[in-house]
Protein backbone atom coordinates (compact mmCIF):
# COMPACT_ATOMS: atom_id res chain seq x y z
CA UNK A 1 0.00 0.00 0.00
CA UNK A 2 1.65 3.18 -0.88
CA UNK A 3 1.68 5.83 1.41
CA UNK A 4 2.55 9.68 1.95
CA UNK A 5 4.10 10.90 4.62
CA UNK A 6 5.05 14.33 5.67
CA UNK A 7 8.46 14.97 7.47
CA UNK A 8 8.78 18.33 8.90
CA UNK A 9 12.94 19.02 9.84
CA UNK A 10 15.19 21.32 9.82
CA UNK A 11 17.87 19.42 9.67
CA UNK A 12 19.55 18.55 6.09
CA UNK A 13 21.63 15.52 7.88
CA UNK A 14 17.80 13.83 9.36
CA UNK A 15 15.77 14.59 6.43
CA UNK A 16 18.32 12.93 4.11
CA UNK A 17 18.45 9.93 6.63
CA UNK A 18 14.51 9.62 6.50
CA UNK A 19 15.08 9.86 2.78
CA UNK A 20 17.20 6.66 2.77
CA UNK A 21 15.74 4.82 5.45
CA UNK A 22 12.23 4.75 3.83
CA UNK A 23 14.41 3.59 0.88
CA UNK A 24 13.20 -0.57 1.91
CA UNK A 25 9.80 0.86 3.85
CA UNK A 26 7.84 -0.36 0.86
CA UNK A 27 6.03 1.99 -1.32
CA UNK A 28 6.54 5.38 -0.06
CA UNK A 29 5.91 9.05 -0.91
CA UNK A 30 7.83 11.68 0.83
CA UNK A 31 6.97 15.38 1.27
CA UNK A 32 9.61 17.51 3.10
CA UNK A 33 9.22 20.66 4.90
CA UNK A 34 11.89 22.30 6.93
CA UNK A 35 10.00 24.90 9.19
CA UNK A 36 6.47 24.93 10.99
CA UNK A 37 4.92 27.76 9.34
CA UNK A 38 5.47 25.67 6.00
CA UNK A 39 4.24 22.70 7.82
CA UNK A 40 0.92 24.22 8.40
CA UNK A 41 0.82 25.98 5.05
CA UNK A 42 1.23 22.51 3.66
CA UNK A 43 -1.30 20.78 5.20
CA UNK A 44 -3.98 23.57 4.82
CA UNK A 45 -3.13 23.67 1.28
CA UNK A 46 -2.07 27.36 1.54
CA UNK A 47 -0.52 29.39 -1.41
CA UNK A 48 2.43 27.48 -3.26
CA UNK A 49 1.21 23.81 -1.62
CA UNK A 50 -2.33 24.81 -3.38
CA UNK A 51 -1.96 20.99 -4.78
CA UNK A 52 -0.39 19.35 -2.28
CA UNK A 53 -1.25 15.90 -1.75
CA UNK A 54 -3.32 14.76 2.09
CA UNK A 55 -0.60 12.74 4.12
CA UNK A 56 -1.37 9.62 5.59
CA UNK A 57 1.20 10.11 8.56
CA UNK A 58 2.74 13.40 9.56
CA UNK A 59 6.46 13.18 11.20
CA UNK A 60 7.13 16.43 13.23
CA UNK A 61 10.49 17.53 14.79
CA UNK A 62 10.18 19.56 17.73
CA UNK A 63 12.67 22.10 17.43
CA UNK A 64 11.28 23.27 14.42
CA UNK A 65 12.41 26.94 12.79
CA UNK A 66 9.72 29.51 13.81
CA UNK A 67 6.51 26.86 14.59
CA UNK A 68 7.52 24.21 17.35
CA UNK A 69 6.01 20.78 16.37
CA UNK A 70 4.18 21.26 19.72
CA UNK A 71 2.26 24.15 18.04
CA UNK A 72 1.48 22.18 14.63
CA UNK A 73 0.13 19.74 16.73
CA UNK A 74 -2.15 22.00 18.62
CA UNK A 75 -3.01 23.96 15.37
CA UNK A 76 -3.86 20.57 13.77
CA UNK A 77 -5.94 19.57 16.48
CA UNK A 78 -8.01 22.67 16.38
CA UNK A 79 -8.70 22.14 12.70
CA UNK A 80 -11.60 19.53 11.56
CA UNK A 81 -10.22 18.09 8.74
CA UNK A 82 -6.43 17.82 10.27
CA UNK A 83 -7.38 16.26 13.39
CA UNK A 84 -8.04 12.86 12.10
CA UNK A 85 -4.14 12.32 10.90
CA UNK A 86 -1.97 10.46 12.64
CA UNK A 87 0.70 12.52 14.37
CA UNK A 88 4.30 11.42 15.16
CA UNK A 89 6.33 13.68 16.97
CA UNK A 90 10.09 12.47 16.12
CA UNK A 91 12.88 14.59 18.61
CA UNK A 92 16.30 13.85 19.91
CA UNK A 93 15.20 14.41 23.41
CA UNK A 94 13.73 12.23 25.74
CA UNK A 95 10.46 13.03 26.61
CA UNK A 96 10.07 14.02 30.36
CA UNK A 97 6.46 13.48 31.55
CA UNK A 98 5.74 17.01 31.40
CA UNK A 99 6.38 16.93 27.87
CA UNK A 100 4.13 13.75 26.68
CA UNK A 101 1.11 15.41 28.57
CA UNK A 102 1.97 18.45 26.21
CA UNK A 103 2.04 16.55 23.14
CA UNK A 104 -1.32 14.37 23.82
CA UNK A 105 -2.81 14.58 20.90
CA UNK A 106 -0.02 12.87 19.10
CA UNK A 107 -0.69 9.40 18.07
CA UNK A 108 3.20 8.28 18.86
CA UNK A 109 6.31 10.22 20.56
CA UNK A 110 9.50 8.80 19.06
CA UNK A 111 12.94 9.80 20.37
CA UNK A 112 15.31 9.79 17.14
CA UNK A 113 17.62 6.60 17.78
CA UNK A 114 21.67 6.77 17.89
CA UNK A 115 22.94 4.82 14.77
CA UNK A 116 22.17 3.88 11.88
CA UNK A 117 20.64 0.33 11.88
CA UNK A 118 18.14 1.38 14.22
CA UNK A 119 16.90 5.09 12.90
CA UNK A 120 16.26 3.19 9.69
CA UNK A 121 14.48 0.32 11.71
CA UNK A 122 12.22 3.00 13.71
CA UNK A 123 11.55 4.88 10.12
CA UNK A 124 10.66 1.63 8.53
CA UNK A 125 8.49 0.82 11.58
CA UNK A 126 6.85 4.19 11.58
CA UNK A 127 5.76 3.08 7.63
CA UNK A 128 4.33 -0.20 8.70
CA UNK A 129 2.46 1.52 11.70
CA UNK A 130 0.80 4.43 9.37
CA UNK A 131 -0.02 1.26 7.05
CA UNK A 132 -1.44 -0.66 10.34
CA UNK A 133 -3.84 2.03 11.19
CA UNK A 134 -4.98 2.75 7.85
CA UNK A 135 -6.40 -0.72 8.01
CA UNK A 136 -7.47 -0.79 11.07
CA UNK A 137 -7.80 2.68 12.68
CA UNK A 138 -8.75 1.74 16.41
CA UNK A 139 -5.23 -0.10 16.71
CA UNK A 140 -4.00 3.84 16.82
CA UNK A 141 -2.41 3.81 20.16
CA UNK A 142 -1.47 0.07 20.03
CA UNK A 143 2.17 -1.28 19.21
CA UNK A 144 1.25 -3.03 16.32
CA UNK A 145 3.53 -5.80 14.82
CA UNK A 146 5.08 -2.87 13.15
CA UNK A 147 7.07 -1.83 16.11
CA UNK A 148 8.05 -5.81 16.88
CA UNK A 149 11.28 -5.05 15.09
CA UNK A 150 12.31 -1.79 17.66
CA UNK A 151 10.90 -2.97 20.86
CA UNK A 152 12.87 -6.13 21.24
CA UNK A 153 16.55 -6.99 21.44
CA UNK A 154 19.82 -4.52 20.91
CA UNK A 155 17.53 -2.60 18.30
CA UNK A 156 15.26 -2.01 21.16
CA UNK A 157 14.07 2.22 20.91
CA UNK A 158 11.96 4.51 22.54
CA UNK A 159 8.76 5.06 21.10
CA UNK A 160 6.04 6.40 24.02
CA UNK A 161 2.33 6.37 23.08
CA UNK A 162 1.63 10.42 24.74
CA UNK A 163 -2.35 9.38 25.16
CA UNK A 164 -1.03 6.69 27.45
CA UNK A 165 1.91 8.42 28.91
CA UNK A 166 3.72 5.04 28.31
CA UNK A 167 6.62 4.06 28.52
CA UNK A 168 8.00 1.50 25.40
CA UNK A 169 7.39 -1.68 27.58
CA UNK A 170 3.81 -2.26 26.34
CA UNK A 171 2.85 -5.90 25.00
CA UNK A 172 3.29 -6.08 21.66
CA UNK A 173 -0.57 -6.24 19.79
CA UNK A 174 -0.68 -9.30 17.71
CA UNK A 175 -2.99 -8.33 15.00
CA UNK A 176 -5.11 -11.25 13.95
CA UNK A 177 -6.03 -10.08 10.41
CA UNK B 1 59.07 64.74 97.00
CA UNK B 2 58.41 67.96 96.69
CA UNK B 3 56.61 69.91 94.20
CA UNK B 4 59.96 71.49 92.28
CA UNK B 5 61.37 68.31 91.77
CA UNK B 6 57.69 67.14 90.54
CA UNK B 7 57.56 70.28 87.99
CA UNK B 8 61.10 70.18 86.92
CA UNK B 9 60.92 66.34 86.49
CA UNK B 10 57.97 67.08 84.34
CA UNK B 11 59.47 70.32 82.61
CA UNK B 12 62.89 68.20 81.71
CA UNK B 13 61.43 65.27 80.26
CA UNK B 14 59.50 67.89 77.95
CA UNK B 15 62.08 69.42 76.92
CA UNK B 16 64.13 66.13 76.20
CA UNK B 17 61.39 64.47 74.75
CA UNK B 18 61.57 68.09 71.86
CA UNK B 19 65.52 67.19 71.57
CA UNK B 20 65.17 63.60 71.27
CA UNK B 21 62.25 63.69 68.65
CA UNK B 22 64.12 62.22 65.68
CA UNK B 23 65.81 59.99 67.49
CA UNK B 24 62.62 58.17 69.04
CA UNK B 25 61.08 58.16 65.82
CA UNK B 26 63.60 56.82 64.45
CA UNK B 27 64.10 53.97 66.77
CA UNK B 28 59.93 53.48 66.88
CA UNK B 29 60.40 53.66 62.84
CA UNK B 30 63.06 51.02 63.34
CA UNK B 31 60.71 48.83 66.39
CA UNK B 32 57.99 48.69 64.38
CA UNK B 33 59.42 47.33 61.33
CA UNK B 34 60.53 44.19 62.89
CA UNK B 35 57.67 43.66 65.87
CA UNK B 36 54.46 44.62 63.49
CA UNK B 37 53.81 43.02 60.65
CA UNK B 38 51.81 45.24 59.43
CA UNK B 39 54.05 48.01 59.63
CA UNK B 40 57.00 45.99 57.58
CA UNK B 41 56.54 47.58 54.23
CA UNK B 42 54.78 51.21 54.71
CA UNK B 43 56.62 53.64 53.58
CA UNK B 44 57.76 56.11 55.93
CA UNK B 45 55.70 58.91 55.62
CA UNK B 46 52.69 57.07 56.03
CA UNK B 47 54.48 54.97 59.57
CA UNK B 48 55.33 58.14 61.33
CA UNK B 49 52.83 60.83 59.97
CA UNK B 50 51.48 62.61 62.80
CA UNK B 51 53.44 61.21 64.96
CA UNK B 52 56.02 64.34 65.34
CA UNK B 53 53.05 66.34 65.85
CA UNK B 54 52.06 63.75 69.00
CA UNK B 55 55.16 63.81 70.88
CA UNK B 56 54.96 67.81 70.25
CA UNK B 57 51.82 67.34 72.11
CA UNK B 58 52.92 65.40 74.59
CA UNK B 59 55.86 67.48 75.80
CA UNK B 60 53.40 70.26 75.81
CA UNK B 61 50.97 68.36 77.95
CA UNK B 62 54.27 67.47 80.38
CA UNK B 63 55.28 71.15 80.72
CA UNK B 64 51.71 72.11 81.83
CA UNK B 65 50.58 69.24 83.93
CA UNK B 66 47.44 70.70 85.46
CA UNK B 67 44.80 70.24 83.38
CA UNK B 68 43.30 66.86 82.25
CA UNK B 69 41.14 68.49 79.81
CA UNK B 70 43.88 70.21 78.56
CA UNK B 71 45.36 66.95 78.08
CA UNK B 72 42.66 65.36 76.43
CA UNK B 73 42.49 67.97 73.70
CA UNK B 74 46.45 67.60 73.26
CA UNK B 75 46.09 63.87 72.41
CA UNK B 76 43.68 64.73 69.96
CA UNK B 77 46.03 64.07 67.23
CA UNK B 78 46.12 60.07 67.68
CA UNK B 79 42.97 60.45 66.13
CA UNK B 80 44.59 60.66 62.99
CA UNK B 81 47.12 58.11 63.45
CA UNK B 82 43.88 55.92 63.91
CA UNK B 83 42.47 57.23 60.58
CA UNK B 84 45.99 56.97 58.83
CA UNK B 85 45.99 53.33 59.69
CA UNK B 86 42.58 52.27 58.91
CA UNK B 87 43.17 53.93 55.14
CA UNK B 88 46.26 51.73 54.88
CA UNK B 89 43.76 48.48 54.98
CA UNK B 90 46.33 45.69 56.13
CA UNK B 91 46.53 46.90 60.05
CA UNK B 92 44.50 45.09 62.55
CA UNK B 93 43.06 46.89 65.75
CA UNK B 94 46.16 44.97 67.76
CA UNK B 95 48.38 46.52 65.79
CA UNK B 96 47.73 49.90 65.71
CA UNK B 97 47.56 49.25 69.77
CA UNK B 98 51.21 47.84 69.48
CA UNK B 99 52.29 50.28 67.69
CA UNK B 100 51.73 53.07 70.81
CA UNK B 101 52.94 50.01 72.93
CA UNK B 102 56.29 50.54 70.99
CA UNK B 103 56.14 54.18 71.67
CA UNK B 104 55.28 54.03 75.19
CA UNK B 105 58.68 51.84 75.43
CA UNK B 106 61.13 54.04 72.93
CA UNK B 107 60.39 57.30 74.92
CA UNK B 108 60.73 55.84 78.49
CA UNK B 109 63.71 54.31 77.59
CA UNK B 110 65.04 57.20 76.03
CA UNK B 111 64.12 59.59 79.07
CA UNK B 112 65.37 57.06 81.41
CA UNK B 113 68.76 57.25 79.74
CA UNK B 114 68.89 60.64 82.06
CA UNK B 115 67.46 59.63 85.26
CA UNK B 116 64.79 57.67 86.31
CA UNK B 117 61.41 59.41 85.85
CA UNK B 118 59.45 61.04 88.67
CA UNK B 119 56.22 59.36 89.83
CA UNK B 120 54.16 62.09 88.44
CA UNK B 121 56.10 62.23 84.86
CA UNK B 122 55.47 58.45 84.06
CA UNK B 123 52.01 58.97 85.17
CA UNK B 124 51.23 61.81 83.06
CA UNK B 125 53.48 60.30 80.27
CA UNK B 126 51.39 57.28 80.45
CA UNK B 127 48.10 58.62 80.91
CA UNK B 128 48.70 60.61 78.03
CA UNK B 129 50.16 57.62 75.98
CA UNK B 130 46.92 55.71 77.06
CA UNK B 131 45.06 58.77 75.84
CA UNK B 132 46.16 58.23 72.26
CA UNK B 133 46.21 54.76 72.17
CA UNK B 134 41.97 55.19 72.89
CA UNK B 135 41.77 57.81 70.05
CA UNK B 136 43.45 55.67 67.51
CA UNK B 137 41.67 53.38 67.75
CA UNK B 138 38.54 54.48 68.46
CA UNK B 139 38.63 56.47 65.24
CA UNK B 140 40.03 53.23 63.83
CA UNK B 141 37.85 51.22 64.75
CA UNK B 142 34.99 53.87 63.92
CA UNK B 143 36.19 53.99 59.78
CA UNK B 144 36.83 50.34 60.19
CA UNK B 145 33.20 49.72 60.54
CA UNK B 146 32.31 52.20 57.67
CA UNK B 147 34.31 50.28 55.38
CA UNK B 148 33.16 46.82 56.98
CA UNK B 149 29.63 47.80 55.72
CA UNK B 150 30.65 49.24 52.76
CA UNK B 151 32.53 45.77 52.08
CA UNK B 152 29.44 44.20 53.08
CA UNK B 153 27.34 46.02 50.22
CA UNK B 154 30.12 44.96 47.68
CA UNK B 155 30.20 41.38 48.99
CA UNK B 156 26.22 40.98 48.94
CA UNK B 157 26.78 42.46 45.16
CA UNK B 158 29.18 40.22 44.39
CA UNK B 159 27.28 37.19 45.87
CA UNK B 160 23.85 38.01 43.88
CA UNK B 161 26.30 38.50 40.42
CA UNK B 162 28.19 34.98 41.41
CA UNK B 163 24.44 33.16 41.78
CA UNK B 164 23.64 34.73 38.85
CA UNK B 165 26.70 33.59 36.58
CA UNK B 166 26.46 29.98 38.11
CA UNK B 167 22.39 29.74 37.27
CA UNK B 168 23.83 31.53 33.53
CA UNK B 169 26.37 28.67 33.68
CA UNK B 170 24.34 25.69 34.89
CA UNK B 171 21.52 27.06 32.10
CA UNK B 172 24.31 26.80 29.63
CA UNK B 173 25.65 23.61 30.18
CA UNK B 174 22.35 21.96 29.95
CA UNK B 175 21.62 23.66 26.52
CA UNK B 176 24.94 23.31 25.40
CA UNK B 177 25.11 19.37 26.01
CA UNK B 178 21.33 18.91 24.78
CA UNK B 179 22.65 20.83 21.60
CA UNK B 180 25.17 18.79 21.30
CA UNK B 181 23.82 15.59 21.31
CA UNK B 182 21.81 16.46 17.59
CA UNK B 183 24.92 17.06 15.46
CA UNK B 184 26.76 14.52 17.53
CA UNK B 185 24.26 11.57 16.95
CA UNK B 186 24.34 12.63 12.86
CA UNK B 187 27.69 12.32 13.04
CA UNK B 188 27.98 8.72 14.26
CA UNK B 189 24.89 7.54 12.41
CA UNK B 190 26.58 9.06 8.79
CA UNK B 191 29.64 7.73 9.81
CA UNK B 192 28.06 4.43 10.03
CA UNK B 193 26.40 4.65 6.59
CA UNK B 194 29.57 5.69 4.96
CA UNK B 195 31.46 2.50 6.51
CA UNK B 196 28.51 -0.23 5.69
CA UNK B 197 27.38 1.39 2.49
CA UNK B 198 30.71 1.90 1.06
CA UNK B 199 33.25 0.63 2.83
CA UNK B 200 33.95 -1.96 0.58
CA UNK B 201 35.15 0.61 -1.88
CA UNK B 202 37.64 1.94 0.59
CA UNK B 203 40.51 0.75 1.52
CA UNK B 204 41.91 -0.55 4.58
CA UNK B 205 43.07 3.10 6.05
CA UNK B 206 40.36 4.54 4.81
CA UNK B 207 38.24 2.28 7.38
CA UNK B 208 40.66 2.42 10.22
CA UNK B 209 40.15 6.21 9.68
CA UNK B 210 36.32 6.11 9.59
CA UNK B 211 36.37 3.87 12.87
CA UNK B 212 38.40 6.51 14.91
CA UNK B 213 35.69 8.83 13.86
CA UNK B 214 32.92 6.48 15.05
CA UNK B 215 34.59 5.65 17.97
CA UNK B 216 35.52 10.00 19.19
CA UNK B 217 32.10 10.29 18.86
CA UNK B 218 30.73 7.88 20.86
CA UNK B 219 33.45 9.19 22.94
CA UNK B 220 31.94 12.60 22.74
CA UNK B 221 28.27 11.53 23.26
CA UNK B 222 29.65 9.87 26.19
CA UNK B 223 30.97 13.61 27.42
CA UNK B 224 27.71 15.07 26.35
CA UNK B 225 25.88 13.04 28.40
CA UNK B 226 27.78 13.23 31.50
CA UNK B 227 27.85 17.09 31.58
CA UNK B 228 24.21 16.65 30.74
CA UNK B 229 23.53 14.76 33.83
CA UNK B 230 26.08 16.50 35.78
CA UNK B 231 23.99 19.56 35.47
CA UNK B 232 20.85 18.32 35.86
CA UNK B 233 22.46 17.01 39.49
CA UNK B 234 22.87 20.90 40.30
CA UNK B 235 19.01 21.79 39.38
CA UNK B 236 17.59 19.34 40.47
CA UNK B 237 15.24 20.30 43.50
CA UNK B 238 16.58 18.83 46.80
CA UNK B 239 14.72 16.35 48.56
CA UNK B 240 14.67 16.34 52.27
CA UNK B 241 12.99 12.87 53.23
CA UNK B 242 13.87 9.84 55.64
CA UNK B 243 16.08 7.65 53.96
CA UNK B 244 17.52 4.42 55.69
CA UNK B 245 20.91 4.17 54.51
CA UNK B 246 21.24 0.82 55.32
CA UNK B 247 17.73 -0.07 52.92
CA UNK B 248 19.47 2.11 50.46
CA UNK B 249 23.23 0.52 50.44
CA UNK B 250 21.04 -2.97 49.90
CA UNK B 251 19.08 -1.59 47.14
CA UNK B 252 22.16 -0.01 45.14
CA UNK B 253 24.09 -2.78 46.00
CA UNK B 254 21.08 -5.01 44.24
CA UNK B 255 21.48 -2.70 41.35
CA UNK B 256 24.83 -2.90 40.50
CA UNK B 257 25.02 -6.61 40.51
CA UNK B 258 25.87 -7.58 37.07
CA UNK B 259 29.21 -5.22 37.09
CA UNK B 260 29.37 -6.47 40.96
CA UNK B 261 29.43 -10.40 40.25
CA UNK B 262 31.53 -9.59 36.79
CA UNK B 263 34.49 -8.47 39.08
CA UNK B 264 33.77 -11.13 41.93
CA UNK B 265 33.93 -8.03 44.93
CA UNK B 266 32.58 -8.34 48.18
CA UNK B 267 30.19 -5.50 49.56
CA UNK B 268 29.94 -4.87 52.99
CA UNK B 269 27.92 -2.59 55.21
CA UNK B 270 27.80 -1.35 58.82
CA UNK B 271 24.31 -0.73 60.34
CA UNK B 272 23.94 2.64 58.53
CA UNK B 273 21.74 5.82 60.14
CA UNK B 274 18.56 7.21 58.80
CA UNK B 275 19.14 10.77 57.44
CA UNK B 276 17.18 13.21 55.78
CA UNK B 277 17.98 13.56 52.47
CA UNK B 278 17.06 12.46 48.59
CA UNK B 279 17.04 9.02 48.73
CA UNK B 280 17.50 8.99 44.79
CA UNK B 281 20.52 10.96 45.00
CA UNK B 282 22.40 9.52 47.92
CA UNK B 283 21.79 6.38 46.29
CA UNK B 284 23.66 8.15 43.09
CA UNK B 285 26.27 8.70 45.64
CA UNK B 286 26.63 5.17 46.74
CA UNK B 287 26.59 3.74 43.11
CA UNK B 288 29.60 5.74 42.02
CA UNK B 289 31.57 5.80 45.01
CA UNK B 290 31.23 1.67 44.73
CA UNK B 291 31.14 1.58 41.12
CA UNK B 292 34.60 3.51 40.94
CA UNK B 293 35.59 0.91 44.33
CA UNK B 294 35.18 -1.88 41.97
CA UNK B 295 36.35 -0.57 38.48
CA UNK B 296 40.04 0.72 40.17
CA UNK B 297 40.17 -2.77 41.21
CA UNK B 298 44.28 -3.69 42.37
CA UNK B 299 45.12 -7.36 41.76
CA UNK B 300 43.24 -8.93 44.81
CA UNK B 301 38.98 -9.12 44.28
CA UNK B 302 37.88 -5.80 45.09
CA UNK B 303 35.94 -6.01 48.34
CA UNK B 304 34.52 -3.02 49.82
CA UNK B 305 32.93 -1.95 52.94
CA UNK B 306 30.71 0.97 54.07
CA UNK B 307 30.34 2.70 57.25
CA UNK B 308 29.58 5.40 59.28
CA UNK B 309 30.19 7.84 62.51
CA UNK B 310 27.62 9.63 64.52
CA UNK B 311 29.09 13.12 64.98
CA UNK B 312 28.26 15.97 66.86
CA UNK B 313 25.98 17.95 63.95
CA UNK B 314 26.72 15.66 60.93
CA UNK B 315 26.97 11.58 59.62
CA UNK B 316 30.30 10.90 58.30
CA UNK B 317 30.17 7.91 56.07
CA UNK B 318 33.06 6.14 54.82
CA UNK B 319 33.13 3.69 51.90
CA UNK B 320 36.74 1.93 51.80
CA UNK B 321 37.92 -0.49 49.32
CA UNK B 322 41.34 -2.23 48.48
CA UNK B 323 41.72 -0.86 44.99
CA UNK B 324 45.02 0.79 43.27
CA UNK B 325 44.32 4.18 45.49
CA UNK B 326 45.43 7.66 44.95
CA UNK B 327 48.20 9.26 45.14
CA UNK B 328 47.97 12.02 47.70
CA UNK B 329 48.18 14.89 45.36
CA UNK B 330 45.63 14.07 43.01
CA UNK B 331 43.33 13.56 46.23
CA UNK B 332 41.71 16.91 45.17
CA UNK B 333 41.44 16.39 41.89
CA UNK B 334 39.72 13.71 41.00
CA UNK B 335 36.22 15.42 42.13
CA UNK B 336 36.74 17.39 39.23
CA UNK B 337 35.00 17.19 36.39
CA UNK B 338 36.32 15.40 33.58
CA UNK B 339 39.45 14.87 35.44
CA UNK B 340 40.85 11.38 35.05
CA UNK B 341 44.21 9.59 36.44
CA UNK B 342 43.82 6.69 33.77
CA UNK B 343 43.72 6.86 30.24
CA UNK B 344 40.60 5.79 29.18
CA UNK B 345 41.80 2.47 27.71
CA UNK B 346 43.36 1.48 30.83
CA UNK B 347 39.76 2.21 32.99
CA UNK B 348 36.82 3.06 30.90
CA UNK B 349 34.89 6.31 31.95
CA UNK B 350 34.46 10.09 31.39
CA UNK B 351 35.97 10.92 35.44
CA UNK B 352 32.39 12.33 35.92
CA UNK B 353 31.06 9.87 39.01
CA UNK B 354 33.01 12.08 41.47
CA UNK B 355 32.41 15.15 40.50
CA UNK B 356 28.76 14.32 40.79
CA UNK B 357 29.44 12.73 44.42
CA UNK B 358 30.46 16.03 45.21
CA UNK B 359 28.19 18.57 43.56
CA UNK B 360 25.64 16.30 45.45
CA UNK B 361 27.19 16.16 49.28
CA UNK B 362 28.14 20.08 48.01
CA UNK B 363 24.22 20.96 47.45
CA UNK B 364 23.48 18.95 51.24
CA UNK B 365 25.98 21.06 52.88
CA UNK B 366 28.13 18.36 53.50
CA UNK B 367 31.86 17.55 52.48
CA UNK B 368 33.49 14.67 50.41
CA UNK B 369 37.10 14.28 50.81
CA UNK B 370 39.56 10.85 49.82
CA UNK B 371 41.69 9.27 51.81
CA UNK B 372 44.07 7.41 50.05
CA UNK B 373 47.90 6.07 49.00
CA UNK B 374 48.48 4.69 45.82
CA UNK B 375 48.65 0.65 45.96
CA UNK B 376 47.03 1.10 49.33
CA UNK B 377 43.45 1.58 48.70
CA UNK B 378 40.73 3.98 49.06
CA UNK B 379 38.60 5.44 51.70
CA UNK B 380 36.48 8.15 50.64
CA UNK B 381 34.34 9.69 53.02
CA UNK B 382 31.31 12.69 52.98
CA UNK B 383 29.29 13.99 55.44
CA UNK B 384 25.50 14.90 55.66
CA UNK B 385 24.76 17.44 58.07
CA UNK B 386 22.22 16.28 60.87
CA UNK B 387 20.66 19.62 61.48
CA UNK B 388 18.81 18.35 57.87
CA UNK B 389 16.90 16.02 59.87
CA UNK B 390 15.05 18.69 61.72
CA UNK B 391 14.46 20.64 58.72
CA UNK B 392 11.70 18.34 58.22
CA UNK B 393 9.69 17.18 54.88
CA UNK B 394 10.11 20.24 52.18
CA UNK B 395 6.82 20.59 50.21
Amino acid sequence: MKITILLAEDSVADQKLFELALEDAGDTQLEIVSDGSEALLFLKKVGKYADAPRPDLVVLDLNLPKVSGFEILAEMRKSPTLKPLPVVLFSGAKPTSEMLMACEGANLYVVKPDGMEKYFAIVKSLANYCRDILKFPDLTDQYTEAFEPILEGSERCDVYFPSKRDAPNGSLMKMSA
Amino acid sequence: MSETDKALSCRHASELLVLAKPQIIETWQKRCRDEVPAAKHVPRLSLVNSLPGFLDQMAKTLSTPESAAQADANAEVACEHGEERAKLGNYTLDEVIREYQLLREVIVRRLEEERPLATVTQEILHAFIDRGIRKAAARYSELGRKELSLSNTQLRGAMSNLVKTNLELEQFAYIASHDLQEPLRQISTYLELLSKRHGEKLDQEARGFIQIGIDSARRMKALVEDLLTFSRTGREDLNYEPTDCSLLVDKTIADLQPLLQASHAKISHDSLPTINASGALISQVFQNLITNAVKFRGAEEPTVHISSREKETEWEFSVKDNGIGIGKKYADRVFLIYQRLHGPEQYPGTGIGLAICKKIIDRYEGRIWVESEAGKGSSFFFTIPKRALQVGRHP
